[in-house]
């Protein structure tokens, strides 16, 4: 099995980084209050460019074991994203 | 049709089961790098069998691909589920890790298949695992950095002209075979003219040789004519005997059918008798013997049951006399009561007179009284009601007292009753005892002589089961003897047919040699050795006539066997000195290469059995004779052998060769094996013979053995019939005491309830005797009080007389009371002492009853026993009777076994003698046939009359044939054959011309057929090539904002030529792919790849990070041209580029999960 990359080496369009932080921050808020949220919630009905963002970014938190991610049904359901204490 | 869902468990980075819904349109799979996004479309790959090997699957060996996380777990599955316009297709791949290996199993809709059942399958679907439609970042990279030739070859496979160059290269393969050919035909052909030319010389000799041989035939055929008649003349002659034979034959036939219908009868009578005799000796007999033995135990069982009997009498008499003792000892007891009785009377009659003087005295004092003082007459009154209830109480007393005494009497009485019964009954129970044990002893002994008589029975048996089995292996013995004896007849008749085939000279040899006249002789050649039945024909023939050369020591032998035959002019014969022959046949020479001929068996000296040293023998007769199948091997390996095949056909060295018609094995090699036979038959009967006198001795031990075991069941039987009869006596006994002891413990339950009743009285009448005294003492109390006031009377005084006379009379009606009791008790006594005379008298009656019966059955018994005796007597004169008659029968068999067997000898010399007749019949018809075969032999010959009359002399003929003898051996080694060989050769060389020709013809179409396959092969690449190199045109003119092209850079020779791309993106000049930028070139590559895809459509495709290497602006441009596309088939693609995902219809996402194992997450991005 390939040997596992720093995920950042690879060329992407812009920073992920600093998106990954903005991100992170807003989802603190809130956890702050509740233990999950939905995905949905997440992006509500923001355009389909952010929708991309939204979900790559949470892809590599949950990489990072920052997150954890759960969907039973696969695009069936909505994404519970909860927070790894 | 699309690819609807995959699921995959544990395999690569996935450790648990996971479902992934796909949908028609455009899906991208991103997430971060090492995740598991790539792993999806490996397994679509591995799962469809789409890549020839796991390294396309980044792992080095098949297990690689099982999940390493949780070691224990030796399994991965991948299922792909296609949706063919509503129809489910499930395409299952598991792999197994085990301790020997890993193993793949592949299944279609449940069902176990193999892969190529599943690839055919995708290929109807336009699945191909070269085909482009599942793309990997690799591949891009390599059609950008491939050589022009390399990407032409991409043509090259997606045209399929590699079908044309395996047609092309099988077609040089049959242009270089049939070359070979042509040229091996020419040096063929050029060796065949030599060899004509060579031949022609040879063939005007052989001609020459060949008229001489026609002369020679002529006059050899003059010989034949003559000796055709000759022959002809001795045919008739042998035909004549045979008529004579065949009707002496039948005289004897017909005598010998009388023989057998006499001999059926005799052997019937006989059969009758046997039967007769087993009738009489084993049923009536056994019957005979059975009756004897019942009777003479019944006999037995009589004699015993009448001393039993006679016992019992007397048993019976002792008790009888016991009892009269005990009756007349009764008797004086009577007697003693009934004085008792009588003194008691007296007694009683003189106490009455007694009591009736006192009670006169006592109505005197009463009437005294009464006139007396009125004064006390109340008091009196009172008094003598007192003295009423006084006396009454009294009276009352002494009916209770004697009521009591009686009572006491009767128990006294039951108990002495009871007493006796329990004496009875203990005498009784000792004498069962006794019984009992004796009845054990007598049933453990009877037990035991049970054993005994079956024993002895048992032995009797086996006795009679030997005699029996005997008698059996004596006749079995028989009959084998019989069979014997007429196979040994049959091969006596064989070898005196096999000696009188000899010579007459050779059969006086032999026969000297049997009376051991003649030593040193061994025999002839044909005795001295065994040979296989299927080999016999052809080592007849080609010994012929050496098998009847005699065998001897050495010369002197030889000279000796002569001078013999010369003295008694006995005929000539062949000597082989054995000493002589070694010498030059020791050892032969023999080519073993010529055994590997096809239908060639074997040389004839390696097919014959024989004695070490007499193998030079058979080396001298057969030296290299070959043996093969048919005339057809003869006649392709006759250049100088001697050939014999084994129907009997033979060519000889010089070249001639005899055969014909299917020759028969005269046995003449078989006669070692037929003496063998002679001699082992002759030992078995000799052995039969005494074993049958063995055996008739054993039967004369064995019935005397049974004689002494019946004696034996006999006496056995006696003493068992005398321990039953005891036995049935002392059960007999035994239950009567039984029934005693029972009637008496009735009786004694009956008298021990009647006690305890009268006890219960009794205590019933004390009691009142005691109330009855209170009352009498309260009354005196009474009395006394009135006494006490009437003092000062005469009342007083005479009542006290009266009391003493009521007392008087008190004693004396208590004394008449006891007298009555005792007289009571007497009468009682006494007649109890009747009933026990009259019960033993009744008792006596009994016995005298049963003295009578047993008297009577002694006398029946008696009268049966004797006229058992009479039985008896009269079944052992049966018995002799039966056994003398049994022992007629048997010598009345015997004389007709021996009349039997004497007829079968005078009917086996007969058959003998047609045997013989036959044998002679035979073996004249075999010389007939001889001769037949000599005129066969001659074969046709075409004569007529007039020939015959011009037929020379034979002197004439003789001399000529020397003459051409002579000059023939002028020619020395001719070679016949040439005249044919020539005609072949000269065929041969015409034969190998035509085929030269055919095979030039079959040159020039080949060369056709590649010429046109390699058309094909141009035409199907331009039109592969023009073809994806319009659609490239239109892709690149989209994603390069430009325009480009494919290109050959030798159309004429597209095979030997490179594939390039000229491309101008946007407004910069043209440029050979080779000369752009990383992204222009993977652009150029994926335009290429689309081109493909669009020429060759599939119904999905896969692409893996294929826009890695693209800037922003092309990445949405392929994402545009993806979705464009993605309308007609379904995209799946591994992309991390934003642009890509924000294209998607909808968006798988992999991440890794805490135990860092792949988790799948999913987002539709249109509605």
């Amino acid at each position: 099995v390939r040997e596992v990359e720093d995920p950042l080496k690879v060329p992407h369009e812009e920073n992920i980084e600093e998106t990954l932080i903005r991100i992170e921050a807003e989802l603190l808020k809130y956890f702050r209050i509740k233990d999950a949220i939905l995905f949905s919630e997440l992006v509500g009905m923001k355009e389909r460019k952010e929708k991309v963002t939204y979900f790559l970014s949470i892809l590599h938190l949950a990489y990072r074991k920052i997150i954890e991610l759960r969907q039973e049904r696969i695009f069936e359901e909505d994404i519970e994203i909860r927070l790894i204490r | 049709m699309y690819i609807k869902k995959i699921v995959l468990k544990n395999f690569k980075s996935f450790n648990k089961k996971v479902e992934i819904p796909f949908f028609k349109g455009f899906t991208v799979i991103s997430g971060p790098n090492g995740s598991g996004k790539s792993n999806i479309v490996d397994a679509i790959l591995f799962c469809l069998g789409l890549t020839p090997s796991t390294r396309y699957l980044r792992a080095d060996r098949v297990g690689d691909l099982i999940y390493s996380g949780n070691g224990k777990l030796g399994e991965a599955e991948v299922t792909v589920i296609f949706d063919n316009d509503g129809e489910e297709i499930k395409i299952t791949r598991k792999i197994k890790r085990t301790s020997k290996g890993n193993y793949t199993y592949n299944y279609l809709n449940g069902k176990s298949v193999n892969l190529a059942e599943i690839q055919r399958l995708l290929q109807n679907f336009g699945i191909y695992s070269d085909a482009y439609n599942v793309v990997m970042q690799g591949d891009v990279t390599r059609i950008a950095e491939m050589t022009p030739f390399q990407r032409r070859k991409i043509i090259d496979d997606i045209a399929g002209i590699s079908e044309f160059d395996e047609k092309k290269a099988k077609a040089i393969e049959e242009l270089e075979a049939v070359r070979e050919n042509i040229e091996r035909i020419n040096t063929i052909l050029i060796e065949v003219s030599n060899q004509l030319e060579q031949l022609k010389a040879d063939r005007e000799e052989a001609l020459r040789y060949k008229s001489l041989i026609e002369e020679k035939e002529l006059n050899l055929k003059y010989l034949k004519i003559n000796k055709f008649l000759s022959l002809n003349r001795r045919k008739r002659m042998i035909k004549r005997d045979i008529e004579n034979l065949e009707m002496r034959k039948d005289k004897i036939l017909k005598e010998i059918i009388d023989i057998n219908s006499k001999l059926n009868e005799l052997n019937t009578k006989a059969d009758e008798i046997s039967a007769e005799i087993y009738r009489l000796a084993d049923e009536s007999y056994k019957t005979i013997q059975n009756e004897i033995i019942e009777i003479s135990s019944k006999r037995e069982g009589l004699k015993s049951s009448i001393e039993m009997k006679k016992k019992e009498i007397k048993d019976i008499e002792d008790e009888k006399t016991k009892l009269l003792v005990s009756i007349s000892k009764l008797k004086e007891e009577v007697s003693k009561v009934e004085e008792e009785l009588q003194k008691f009377s007296i007694q009683k009659m003189s106490v009455q007179e007694v009591l009736d003087d006192l009670e006169s005295k006592k109505s005197l004092i009463i009437s005294k009284l009464n006139l007396m003082d009125s004064a006390y007459s109340e008091l009196r009154d009172q008094l003598l009601k007192k003295k009423e209830i006084l006396d009454e109480l009294k009276e009352r007393k002494s009916s209770k007292v004697n009521e009591r005494d009686r009572l006491l009497e009767v128990i006294r009485r039951i108990g002495m009753e009871i007493e006796d019964i329990e004496g009875e009954i203990e005498t009784l129970r000792k004498e069962s005892i006794t019984l009992n044990e004796e009845l054990k002893e007598l049933n453990k002994k009877y037990k035991e002589v049970e054993k005994e008589l079956e024993a002895a029975i048992k032995r009797r048996n086996e006795a009679d089961n030997k005699i029996f089995s005997i008698r059996n292996q004596i006749s079995s013995l028989e009959e084998e003897k019989k069979n014997l004896e007429v196979e040994l007849s049959k091969i006596k008749a064989q070898l005196s047919l096999l000696e009188s085939s000899f010579s007459k000279a050779v059969e006086l040899i032999l026969e000297a040699k049997s009376r051991k006249a003649m030593p040193g002789v061994f025999g002839t050649v044909s005795q001295l050795c065994e040979v296989d039945e299927k080999f016999a024909v052809a080592l007849e023939v080609s010994a012929g006539n050496s098998l009847q050369y005699l065998v001897v020591e050495n010369e002197d032998d030889a000279i000796r066997c002569i001078k013999y035959l010369k003295q008694i002019d006995g005929g000539r014969a062949t000597f082989i000195p054995l000493n002589k022959i070694k010498k030059n046949f020791g050892d032969i020479k023999l080519d073993r290469s010529v055994l590997k001929e096809k239908g060639v068996i074997d040389y004839a000296i390696n097919l014959i059995k024989c004695e070490k040293k007499f193998k030079p023998v058979f080396n001298f007769v057969y030296r290299d004779t070959l043996v093969v199948e048919d005339i057809d091997t003869a006649k392709r390996l006759m250049d100088g052998r001697r050939i014999v095949t084994l129907d009997g056909d033979i060519v000889e060295r010089a070249g001639t060769i005899s055969g014909g018609s299917k020759q028969k094995s005269k046995g003449i090699l078989a006669t070692k094996e037929l003496f063998e036979k002679e001699k082992k038959l002759e030992e078995e009967i000799t052995v039969i013979e005494s074993r049958k006198a063995e055996m008739l001795g054993n039967l004369r031990l064995v019935e005397e053995e049974r004689r002494i075991h019946q004696s034996n069941v006999e006496e056995i039987n006696s003493r068992l019939s005398e321990l039953s009869s005891k036995i049935s006596v002392a059960e007999s006994k035994l239950r009567d005491n039984e029934n005693r002891i029972e009637e008496l413990k009735e009786k004694l339950t009956y008298k021990q309830k009647e006690r305890a009743e009268i006890y219960e009285r009794m205590s019933g009448v004390e009691e009142e005797i005691e109330k009855i005294d209170e009352e009498i003492r309260k009354i005196s109390g009474e009395i006394e009080e009135i006494e006490a006031k009437m003092r000062g009377s005469e009342i007083p005084a005479l009542t006290r007389k009266l009391e003493e006379i009521k007392e008087e009379i008190d004693r004396n009606s208590r004394a008449m009371y006891s007298i009555t009791k005792n007289l009571e008790n007497s009468e009682f006594k006494l007649q109890q002492l009747k009933d026990l005379v009259l019960e033993k008298e009744i008792k006596i009656d009994e016995l005298d009853r049963k003295i009578e019966n047993l008297k009577k059955e002694i006398e029946n018994d008696s009268q049966l026993y004797s006229e058992l005796g009479e039985r008896l007597i009269t079944l052992k004169e049966k018995e002799k009777e039966v056994g003398e008659s049994v022992k007629d029968l048997r010598d009345k068999r015997s004389k007709l076994l021996a009349e039997i067997k004497k007829l079968e000898k005078d009917r086996d010399e007969k058959r003998f003698e047609v045997t013989g007749i036959e044998e002679t019949i035979k073996a004249k018809e075999e010389s007939l046939k001889d001769i037949e075969e000599q005129i066969r032999e001659l074969g046709e010959i075409e004569y007529d009359e007039e020939e015959v009359q011009n037929i020379p002399r034979m002197e004439h003929v003789k001399r000529r044939l020397e003459e051409i003898e002579l000059e023939l051996k002028k020619f020395g080694d001719v070679n016949l054959k040439a005249i044919q060989d020539y005609e072949e050769v000269k065929a041969r060389k015409e034969e190998l011309m035509s085929k030269k020709l055919t095979l030039e013809k079959e040159r020039s179409e080949i060369l056709e057929k590649i010429e046109r396959y390699e058309k094909m092969k141009r035409d199907t690449f331009f039109e592969t090539f023009n073809a994806i190199n319009m659609h490239f045109k239109e892709i690149i003119s989209k994603l390069a904002e430009g325009e480009g092209e494919l290109y050959l850079d030798n159309a004429d020779d597209p095979f030997n030529s490179g594939l390039y791309m000229r491309v101008r993106v946007r407004d910069k000049p043209i440029q050979k792919i080779e000369s752009m930028s990383g992204g222009e070139k993977s652009l150029v590559a994926l335009s290429l790849i689309f081109a493909i895809q669009k020429f060759k459509p599939a119904p999905f495709y896969a692409f893996d990070e294929v826009d890695m290497f693209l800037d922003g602006i092309n990445v949405e441009k392929v994402a545009k041209l993806i979705s464009e596309r993605s309308k007609n088939a379904q995209f799946i693609v591994v992309s991390l580029r934003k642009p890509m995902l924000e294209k998607a219809d909808s968006i798988v996402g992999v991440t890794l999960s805490k135990d860092n194992s792949s988790t799948v997450t999913g987002i539709k991005m249109k509605a």
